[in-house]
C-alpha cells in the first residue's frame, strides 16, 4: 500500500520541480574543489566571513598575482585578517559596517556556495547578477 | 441679571503674571464672561426644587451610650490649623434656586479678613467715603461670591479636559510618525486622509479625592486618602490617526529623498545562504537595510517634536481652558483662584446635583464612628444629623477637659475632617451637613514617556517603515520577494515634559481650608448673581 502511494507521489514531486518548458533553466551542480578552478576567470567576488578550500585559496592567490584574476572581498571587520593574503596579492578587501551571515562567491557567471566537503555551484539567467547587485550595493557602504 | 455688563477675566490673568508655562509664547487668556444664564435655561426648562430631608435613619438613643464615654476622659486637642481660604453658606440665598437663580457660596481669604478686621472701624468709615481720623488704612477685599455650578457640567468639563489631552497626544504622535515616514505617509494620511475619524473619549467619572496633605497628620491613617485618576491618555490606541488630518499635517511637505537601501537574504533551493543587513534595530520579518539615513530620520522626529511643542501644546492649553468656560460650559462657573497658571492655585467651582439620597451621609456616620472609635462611635450619627435634631448627647464635646471644639475651625474637628470623604450632593444637603464639593482644575508639571499605558507602547514606537528584498533561487530562476521591515528610531517613544491640566472633585467642610487654591480669587461673581 505504502509503495503504491509513494511512487506516484515521487513522480508528481519531480514533475512539479521541473521548470515549465521554454523558460531558461537554472542549473545546479555539486562540484569538487578541482572542478571549481576553471570558473576562476575574470572577476571573483567573495561575500562573507571566510571561504574554505586550500586548493581554491592557493589558486586564487596565484592567479591574482599573475594578473589573470581580479578579486573583491566584502567581509566583516573581524575577518579582515583572514583575507589579508588576498589584499597582499593585489585583491580589494573591504569591511562591511553591517552584518553578513553566510558566505558565497561569484565567479565565471556562477554562484558558488561551500557545502560540507564540496561546493554547490548554481548558474543560470540572473543568478550571478542577483548576487552581484546585492554585493555592489553593500560595497558602497564598506570601507 | 442678564442686563449686567459682561465681565472680563483676561486682565486678572494678565496681572497674575509671574510664572509662565514653558512653550507658550502667549498664555491663553480667559475670555469675556457673559451674564449668568438662568437656572431654567440650563436645567432643561424645569425649575428645580430644593429637597427636604426624608425620613431620618434610626438614631442610637442616649441609653446606648456608655456613661463613662460621655464624661470624657480623653483630651483631643486639635492640630494647629492654619486656615487660609475657606467658604461659608449665606443662608438667605438657598431658596433662590426655586426661583430660577443660582445659589451661592461666599469664599473668604482668612488673612485678608484679619487685616480688614484689625482696621474695621476705619475701614467702615472708608467704605462710606470718609477719611478715618488716623489716615487711610489698608482694607483689602476678603470675601468673594461664587455660584454653585452643575455637577453634570463639571463632568463634561473633565471629559473635555481629557479630550484636549487626547487630541494633543494623538497629534504629537502622528506628526512625528508621519514626518518620519514622510514619503509614504503624507500621501496616505494627509492627502487621502486615512484615519479613524474622531476621538472616542469616554465620560469622566465624578469621584472626590482626599489628598494626604488635606487632612491633619494625626488623622491621615484613618481617613482614606486618594489621588486624582485623570487617565490622561487615549481611551484606545489604533494604528490609524483618531484626529483629523489637518491636526497633524499642517505645513508638512512631501519629501522623496533616499532614506535607505534594502538589505535581504538569499535562499538557494530553499536554504538561506547569506544575508546582508545593517546594524539598526528592526522589527518585522525583513532584515535591517544595508544603509539607513538615521541622521535624517532623527531630524524628522525632532522637527515634529519641536512643532508639537510650539504649535500643538499652546493649542492644548487653550482647548483645555475652553472646556471650562462659556460658551462651551453654560452651567459651570469657574473661579480662578488665583489663576490657571502653574504654581498659582487652581480654577475651582462648587458643584451641586439633585441627588436626595441620604445613603452617603449615613455611610459617613458609620465610617467616621468606626474609624474614630471611643466616644465618637455612638455620637457620630448624632453629630452629622444634628441639623435635623440637636441631641444633648453632643454636649460631651464641650465638657470641661475636652478640647475637641477649641482652637479649630467650626465643629468637632475630627468629625468635620471626615466630611472630605463625601461626594457631591444637592445645595440643601450641603447647607444641612455643612460641606460642599468643589470641582478643581490646575496645571501640574508632568514628565512622561508617551504613551503612558505600557500596553500601548508597541503601537507607538517610532518606526521607519522600510523594506528588505529577499532573493529566492530555484530551478525556475531568481525571484525577488520584498518583505517589510521597520527600523526603530531613537528616542523610540515620545517624551513629554511640561504642564498638564489635571482635575478632581474635592469635598471641603464649611470653614475648613480649601485645598490647592492660593492667594485671592481673580474674580468676583457677586455683581452678576445678586
Amino acid at each position: 500500500m505504502n509503495h503504491l502511494l509513494t511512487a506516484p507521489l515521487l513522480l508528481a514531486t519531480l514533475a512539479a520541480a521541473q521548470p515549465p518548458p521554454g523558460t531558461p533553466q537554472v542549473k545546479a551542480a555539486v562540484m569538487t574543489e578541482a572542478q571549481l578552478l576553471p570558473l576562476l576567470t575574470g572577476e571573483l567576488l567573495i561575500l562573507g566571513s571566510e571561504f574554505p578550500g586550500r586548493l581554491f585559496q592557493k589558486t586564487v592567490l596565484e592567479r591574482l598575482k599573475a594578473g589573470t584574476l581580479r578579486v573583491r572581498v566584502l567581509t566583516g571587520k573581524g575577518s579582515l585578517a583572514y583575507f589579508a593574503p588576498v589584499q597582499q596579492a593585489g585583491g580589494v578587501v573591504r569591511a562591511f559596517p553591517g552584518r553578513i551571515t553566510g558566505a558565497v562567491a561569484v565567479a565565471g557567471g556562477s554562484l558558488i556556495v561551500a557545502r560540507g566537503a564540496g561546493y554547490q555551484v548554481v548558474s543560470g539567467p540572473g543568478v550571478a547578477a542577483s548576487v552581484q547587485s546585492q554585493f555592489e550595493s553593500a560595497w558602497r557602504f564598506a570601507k | 441679571m442678564r442686563a449686567l455688563t459682561a465681565l472680563t477675566l483676561a486682565c486678572c490673568v494678565a496681572c497674575a503674571g509671574a510664572q509662565n508655562i514653558p512653550g507658550l509664547t502667549t498664555v491663553p487668556g480667559l475670555p469675556t464672561l457673559p451674564a449668568l444664564p438662568g437656572v431654567r435655561d440650563v436645567w432643561g426648562g424645569s425649575t428645580p426644587t430644593l429637597p427636604t430631608l426624608p425620613v431620618l435613619p434610626p438614631m442610637p438613643s442616649l441609653q446606648n451610650v456608655d456613661p463613662s464615654l460621655l464624661t470624657g476622659t480623653r483630651n483631643d486637642p486639635p492640630p494647629t490649623y492654619t486656615r487660609r481660604n475657606v467658604f461659608s453658606f449665606p443662608d438667605e440665598r438657598l431658596g433662590v434656586l426655586a426661583r430660577g437663580k443660582w445659589p451661592i457660596l461666599e469664599v473668604i481669604n482668612v488673612e485678608q479678613q484679619a487685616e480688614w478686621q484689625k482696621n474695621a472701624a476705619a475701614c467702615r468709615q472708608q467704605q462710606q467715603g470718609k477719611t478715618p481720623a488716623g489716615g487711610t488704612v489698608s482694607c483689602p477685599q476678603y470675601e468673594w461670591t461664587v455660584p454653585l455650578s452643575l455637577e453634570s457640567e463639571s463632568k463634561d468639563a473633565a471629559t473635555g479636559i481629557r479630550r484636549a489631552w487626547q487630541r494633543f497626544e494623538d497629534r504629537y504622535w502622528w506628526r512625528a510618525q508621519t514626518n518620519l515616514n514622510n514619503t509614504s505617509m503624507v500621501p496616505v494620511h494627509c492627502w487621502l486622509g486615512l484615519g479613524m475619524g474622531a476621538l472616542d473619549t469616554s465620560p469622566a467619572t465624578v469621584r472626590t479625592t482626599v489628598d494626604r496633605s488635606d487632612v491633619p497628620e494625626v488623622l491621615a491613617s484613618r481617613i482614606p486618602t486618594s489621588t486624582p485618576e485623570n487617565n490622561l491618555h487615549l481611551d484606545s490606541y489604533w494604528p490609524l490617526p483618531q484626529v483629523p488630518p489637518g491636526d497633524f499635517c499642517d505645513g508638512l511637505h512631501w519629501k522623496v529623498n533616499l532614506m535607505y537601501l534594502p538589505g535581504g537574504c538569499t535562499y538557494i533551493f530553499g536554504v538561506r545562504t547569506f544575508c546582508l543587513q545593517g546594524n539598526d534595530t528592526v522589527t518585522g520579518p525583513g532584515v535591517a537595510p544595508i544603509y539607513f539615513n538615521m541622521g535624517e530620520a532623527q531630524d524628522r522626529v525632532f522637527d515634529a517634536m519641536q512643532h508639537a511643542a510650539t504649535m500643538y501644546y499652546p493649542q492644548y492649553q487653550a482647548d483645555a481652558l475652553a472646556e471650562m468656560l462659556p460658551p462651551r460650559r453654560r452651567g459651570l462657573f469657574m473661579l480662578p483662584w488665583n489663576s490657571h497658571l502653574p504654581g498659582q492655585g487652581a480654577m475651582v467651582a462648587p458643584v451641586m446635583n439633585q441627588d436626595v439620597s441620604l445613603t452617603q451621609f449615613t455611610d459617613l456616620a458609620q465610617r467616621a464612628g468606626d474609624a474614630l472609635g471611643d466616644v465618637y462611635r455612638p455620637t457620630s450619627p448624632l453629630y452629622y444629623f444634628q441639623s435635623v435634631k440637636r441631641l444633648p448627647a453632643l454636649d460631651v464635646f464641650s465638657l470641661p477637659g475636652r478640647k475637641d471644639l477649641l482652637g479649630s475651625p467650626p465643629g468637632v474637628w475630627k468629625f468635620e475632617e471626615f466630611k472630605r470623604t463625601l461626594g457631591p450632593s444637592n445645595p440643601a444637603y450641603y447647607d444641612l451637613f455643612g460641606y460642599a464639593t468643589w470641582f478643581q482644575t490646575w496645571n501640574q508639571l508632568d514628565a512622561a514617556i508617551l504613551p503612558e499605558p505600557l500596553s500601548a507602547r508597541p503601537l507607538r514606537t517610532l518606526t521607519f517603515f522600510a523594506g528588505a528584498i529577499d532573493h529566492y533561487v530555484d530551478f525556475s530562476g531568481v525571484h525577488e520577494v520584498p518583505v517589510p521591515t521597520g527600523v526603530l528610531v531613537p528616542p523610540y517613544h515620545l517624551p513629554f515634559l511640561n504642564y498638564r491640566v489635571h482635575y478632581t472633585w474635592t469635598s471641603v467642610p464649611e470653614g475648613y481650608d480649601i485645598p490647592r487654591v492660593s492667594g485671592t480669587p481673580a474674580f468676583d461673581y457677586g455683581p452678576v448673581v445678586r
